[in-house]
């Protein structure tokens, strides 16, 4: 009885994976064959070759929009995880007056779709000169994942119990003290859920980018990705090996992260 | 080592008040026990002192010095929680320093306090391991030597031993009162086991509802409880309490048996009391009331027999084995030097 409920459950996974990883296999399988095997049908690899990441890297400006994604990324999520964790612990622990209400106003936010955020965006930033500018979209970005890790952040220094920090403060620590050296170390798991996910809002982004940047050397990838379609004339090929280094980012963020966001220590200080 | 003297101090959330005016005067380097039932407000006494609950009225002194709006890290205490709370992403031996970096104390006074605190408490094998590989026992040890450390005026203790099992709770009593005579640092120790305070305490407090109740040594408060709450608090198997009215030097029961007074109570003639007796206060004897045996439960080292006389059902522990059975008739006959009496108004003892 024992066995078979335990089996019901990765049979389920592994039909559920299927389709989930397919179209990854198909995309490193197209991206790793020659052009010309790509359109034949076959399910196995039908030539090895790495002539479709030197086209691309040779023939396309993708190193330079794979690098202002990068910026963009690493610039708005750092803001969001610091954004977060602090405007986090200050809804979970001051007495700000109405700070449900402040709260609930940041997640209404969220339920606006990007393109009617990207419009006062541009009326802004083209006042500041900020359009076409990395900087900006790393700022436009923060809206898409900001709301969300401040909840998140929220509720989870509101779960953690209050006696850490009285600890703290018994043995000296100021508030920011308490907050830097015994708060942050604990919440790393929730910051790292948190970057991951502000990580791929912005490297995921494609309506942003389009209403902000102008400058092709200032494009981020998705953007350079539509063009490529046409730039390619259809290679396929080159653009699965595009398609894969896309990819590449938000696997490794999720592989290394893993261990973090498992690592369950936010309670092992504790009595039980 | 300082004296702790609490001034009708009072704590209000809100409209709601908690602490109703308590009072104690703490002696330097005295061991005091607030006991009470659950919700009774020793937690928030004690957090008051620490500094984490800001106090509504009333005076908290550490020495000579008020206080009421001093920051906790200023106080110099020290407090062990109930979760212990030790910082999980820190070693054991950092956790114990880290009050001591913070107040920027030198790495080789650092290293020093930490060896002698870990020396003491049987710590040494785990300074560097992290709290999550430690047992519960071995936790509650860190917490304490985090304490220790810092060689604070005042130790607080929130119900340190409530998390573990019955056996290592004996142990670390006896291993925290001869801390205690070791440091000779004053100790405030909140805990609602009535055996814990017995055992540990230089004094108890005896809180109910916010109120203290009494204030004094444990054998003290044991033989002379100042109301009837107290009297059915502490002492375990708890005091017998039986209803009736004094006459003729006699107390006659509302539903049964009376018993013998000693003189000192001719003066209560016709009052109506409370009758409490300790459940090893009574002995048995020919001369006694009858009584039918309901329950016996031995422990070993001593036998609880509960007895019927009348509606009214007490408790009688004997040292001696006796051969009973649920049913028998027993005479019982009440210690009456041992008896305590209480106004069955004012619950005050008479
Ligand atoms: N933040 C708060 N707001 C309102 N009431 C509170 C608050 N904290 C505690 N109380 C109330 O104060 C009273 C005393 O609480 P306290 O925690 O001091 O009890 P305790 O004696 O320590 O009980 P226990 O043995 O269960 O720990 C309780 O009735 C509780 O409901
Ligand atoms: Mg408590």
């Amino acid at each position: 009885m024992a066995e078979r409920r335990s089996a019901l459950p990765k049979i389920l996974i592994a039909v559920y994976l299927i389709p989930v990883l397919f179209p990854f296999y198909w995309m490193l399988k197209s991206a790793l064959e020659t052009p010309a095997d790509v359109y034949k049908p076959r399910l196995w690899l039908g030539s090895f070759t790495l002539e479709n990441f030197d086209t691309l890297l040779r023939t396309t400006n993708f190193l330079v929009t794979a690098s202002n994604s990068l910026k963009a990324a690493l610039i708005s999520s750092v803001i969001v995880v610091v954004c977060s964790g602090l405007g986090g612990y200050a809804l979970a622990r001051t007495n700000i007056p109405r700070k449900a209400l402040i709260a609930q106003i940041v997640l209404f936010s969220y339920m606006f779709p990007e393109v009617l955020l990207g419009i006062p965006f541009f009326a802004l930033f083209q006042k500041l000169g900020l359009l076409n500018s990395i900087w900006g979209l790393a700022i436009a970005h923060v809206t898409l994942s900001l709301p969300f890790g401040l909840w998140l952040m929220w509720q989870f220094y509101q779960a953690l119990p209050k006696s850490y920090e009285e600890a703290a403060e018994i043995d000296g620590a100021s508030k920011f003290q308490t907050f830097l050296l015994v708060m942050v170390p604990l919440s790393i798991p929730a910051l790292t859920a948190v970057f991951i996910f502000a990580f791929a809002a912005s490297w995921n982004d494609f309506v942003l980018g389009l209403m902000l940047i102008r400058d092709d050397q200032k494009f981020t990838l998705p953007i350079a990705m539509s063009l490529f379609v046409q730039q390619m004339e259809l290679n396929w090929a080159v653009i699965q090996a595009a398609n894969f280094l896309l990819a590449l980012p938000g696997l490794l963020l999720v592989l290394f992260g893993r261990k973090y966001l498992v690592r369950g220590f936010q309670t092992s200080g504790l009595a039980n | 080592m300082a004296s702790v003297a609490i001034e009708q101090v009072r704590k209000a959330y809100g409209s709601l008040e908690v602490i109703h005016g308590a009072s104690i005067e703490i002696n330097e380097g005295e061991f005091i026990v607030l006991v009470g039932p659950s919700g009774c407000g020793k937690s928030t006494l004690l957090r008051m002192i620490a500094g984490l609950e800001n106090i509504s009225g009333g005076t908290i002194r550490i020495g000579s010095r008020v206080v009421n709006d001093v920051p906790p890290k200023d106080r110099d205490i020290a407090m062990v929680f109930q979760n212990y709370a030790l910082y999980p992403h820190m070693t054991v031996r950092a956790n114990m320093a880290f009050s001591l970096r913070l107040r920027k104390t030198s790495q080789q006074e650092i290293d020093q306090r930490v060896e002698r605190a870990a020396n003491i408490l049987g710590l040494q094998p785990y300074l560097a391991r992290y709290p999550r590989e430690l047992s519960g026992g071995q936790r509650q040890r860190v917490a304490m030597g985090r304490a220790i450390v810092r060689d604070p005026d005042v130790f607080l203790f929130d119900e340190p031993l409530s998390n573990l099992d019955a056996k290592l709770r004996v142990a670390m009593r006896t291993e925290l009162k001869e801390l205690h005579q070791r440091l000779k640092t004053t100790i405030i120790y909140v805990t609602h086991d009535q055996i814990e305070a017995m055992t540990m305490a230089d004094k108890i407090v005896v809180m109910q509802g916010g109120v203290v109740e009494q204030f004094g040594r444990p054998l003290d408060v044991y033989d002379r409880p100042a109301n009837l709450f107290v009297a059915g608090f502490i002492g375990s198997p708890a005091m017998n309490q039986i209803k009736g009215r004094i006459e003729n030097g006699l107390f006659v029961a509302d539903n049964g048996p009376s018993f013998d007074l000693s003189a000192d109570y001719a003066k209560f003639n016709g009052c109506r009391v409370v009758y409490g007796i300790r459940p090893e206060d009574i002995v048995f004897s020919d001369q006694g009331a009858p009584a039918q045996v309901v329950v016996i439960e031995p422990t070993g080292s001593e036998t609880q027999i509960i007895v019927r006389t009348g509606t009214t059902d007490i408790s009688v522990v004997c040292r001696e084995r006796i051969a009973v059975r649920p049913g028998d008739t027993l005479h019982l006959r009440p210690l009456a030097d041992k008896v305590h009496l209480f106004d069955e108004e004012t619950e005050r003892r008479l």
